[in-house]
């Protein structure tokens, strides 16, 4: 597309026979056709673009409206002014909302979609030209991206026409990510509410590739709300069905999946930390499965950084009493070997001697609440006698399977 | 592994360290013939077994022994 008025005529073209693909691709921010005519034209210092859009395009209005503030983004763009390209984005987004309102098909329903993600792009292209200039501001243009993404939200969620669902969870993972890099996570509360209501179309209608964005982020959340349950059945789901060729998407959801997974008794298999270059975790499970308080200590302290840069930090420490749970187990082992006629009962002075040899520096005081904690958690079954210092075990199971939330019902739409 | 093969993973780790965001995929449709089963079931969960016995193991039961 050689001129602005070529392109503009196609425009016209598109809007007259209601073509949805055409209409797209002249509403892509990045289209090499679309900058070219807009290259020609910013030459041309005599053209009037708001002339040529109402010559082009006046008989269809809005729509002559709607293309001269998109050709005034366009040209930003090309000149990479990218904070007016994104308020002229904002401004077609909302002239393009109020004709899509009124429209009682979703013909125009692909451009939005385009509109979206130009003004995601170009929002974060404005922000980080604001920080290389030093003028950062809070939330910036990405914050603003956001808030128009919410306005496109609305009118394709909240509307009569069912076609015009069809982009809502595209719409719903736009806006989590931009959530998730702005740190307003409560924000995502309000969306995951709307996804499950009965007006939202059926999750198994949405293309896959949305399934898995929306199930990983989902599951993200959980283990931030300690909603492990949630969070395995998300993440699990999200793990199951990422495209196998998407080894970075794998590995993402499995840094989120792995801790959960250790926290409900389940163990990666070696062959899985070794697929997906987990050695961090090597020594974690070895320390699960083995009892080895000193080896999960020295675990979470040599990697901590970039556990917590991950987030999962405080999941991981909550592995500690498993591990404890471990120790003591074997402890108990040994008690009743040596002492088959108290075989259901342990010192707590012996579990302390372990708990040192492990390096924890403790006195017995400190281990009585330690098994008081796991008794309470249910990691153990018992009780202590605080008085000569011994933990009685329970005849049957004083060592209950580890579960996490496992009573809690399985989510519906997980489930193929 | 090869030098190339240390390379990607390089890559990955790093990748994964400074942006936590999922990338889009190339296409929206993929059914379960693109999906890695091999990765399904890759969870064990009757590692619990205070029989074993490891260098971990054996290394504390000397230790206790002193204690007994």
């Amino acid at each position: 597309m050689a001129s602005l008025g070529q392109y503009l005529d196609a425009a016209a073209h598109a809007v007259s026979v209601k073509d949805s693909a055409t209409l797209a691709l002249l509403f892509d921010v990045d289209s090499v056709h679309a900058l070219g005519a807009v290259r020609s034209a910013l030459g041309d210092r005599g053209m009037n673009v708001g002339e040529l859009c109402e010559e082009k395009v006046g008989a269809y209005a809005p729509w002559d409206e709607i293309f001269a503030s998109h050709c005034q983004c366009l040209g930003a763009n090309a000149e990479g002014r990218y904070d007016d390209a994104f308020v002229a984005m904002q401004a077609t987004i909302a002239a393009f909302v109020k004709d899509f309102r009124a429209q009682d098909t979703a013909w125009s329903l692909d451009a939005l979609m385009n509109l979206v993600r130009g003004a995601v792009a170009l929002a974060t292209r404005a922000d980080d030209e604001a920080e290389r200039a030093g003028r950062q501001r809070k939330d910036g243009r990405l914050g603003d991206a956001g808030a128009a993404l919410m306005l496109v939200y609305r009118n394709t969620a909240n509307t009569s026409v069912w076609e015009k669902k069809s982009q809502c969870l595209f719409l719903v993972i736009s806006l989590f990510k931009i959530y998730f890099k702005l740190n307003t996570l409560h924000l995502c509360k309000n969306l995951i509410n709307a996804v499950n209501l009965p007006t939202f179309p059926t999750f198994d209608t949405f293309p896959v590739a949305q399934r898995v964005t929306y199930a990983f982020y989902v599951g993200r959340l959980a283990v931030f709300d300690d909603n492990f349950g949630v969070a395995e059945q998300h993440l699990e789901y999200a793990f199951r069905h990422c495209k196998s060729d998407s080894r970075r998407n794998k590995a993402l959801i499995l840094r989120y999946l792995l801790p959960v997974k250790l926290l409900m008794g389940k163990m990666p298999t070696a062959m899985l930390l070794q697929k997906y270059g987990l050695g961090e975790y090597v020594d974690v499970v070895s320390a699960m499965k083995s009892g080895n308080v000193r080896m999960l200590n020295d675990a979470l302290k040599t990697h901590q950084i970039s556990f917590i840069k991950q987030g999962t930090f405080l999941v991981l420490e909550k592995l500690r009493n498993i591990v404890l749970r471990t120790l003591f187990q074997k402890v108990h082992a040994f008690s009743a070997e040596k002492n088959p006629a108290k075989g259901n009962q342990v010192n707590l002075h012996m579990f302390l001697a372990a708990l040192k040899w492990c390096g924890c520096d403790m006195d017995i005081d400190e281990v009585e609440m330690i098994m008081a904690n796991l008794i309470f958690r249910k990691f153990v079954k018992g009780y202590i006698s605080h008085k000569s210092r011994v933990v009685v075990l329970a005849k049957a199971g004083a060592f209950p399977a580890i579960s996490y939330d496992d009573d809690r019902p399985k989510i519906a739409y997980l489930q193929n | 592994m090869t030098e190339q093969k240390k390379e990607e993973k390089k890559e990955v780790a790093v990748d994964l360290e400074c942006d936590d965001e999922f990338e889009e995929f190339g296409n929206e449709e993929w059914g379960a013939e693109e999906e890695d089963a091999e990765d399904v079931n890759q969870w064990e969960e009757d590692w619990d077994d205070s029989e074993k016995s490891d260098d971990f193991t054996r290394q504390l039961r000397a230790e206790l022994e002193k204690f007994a």
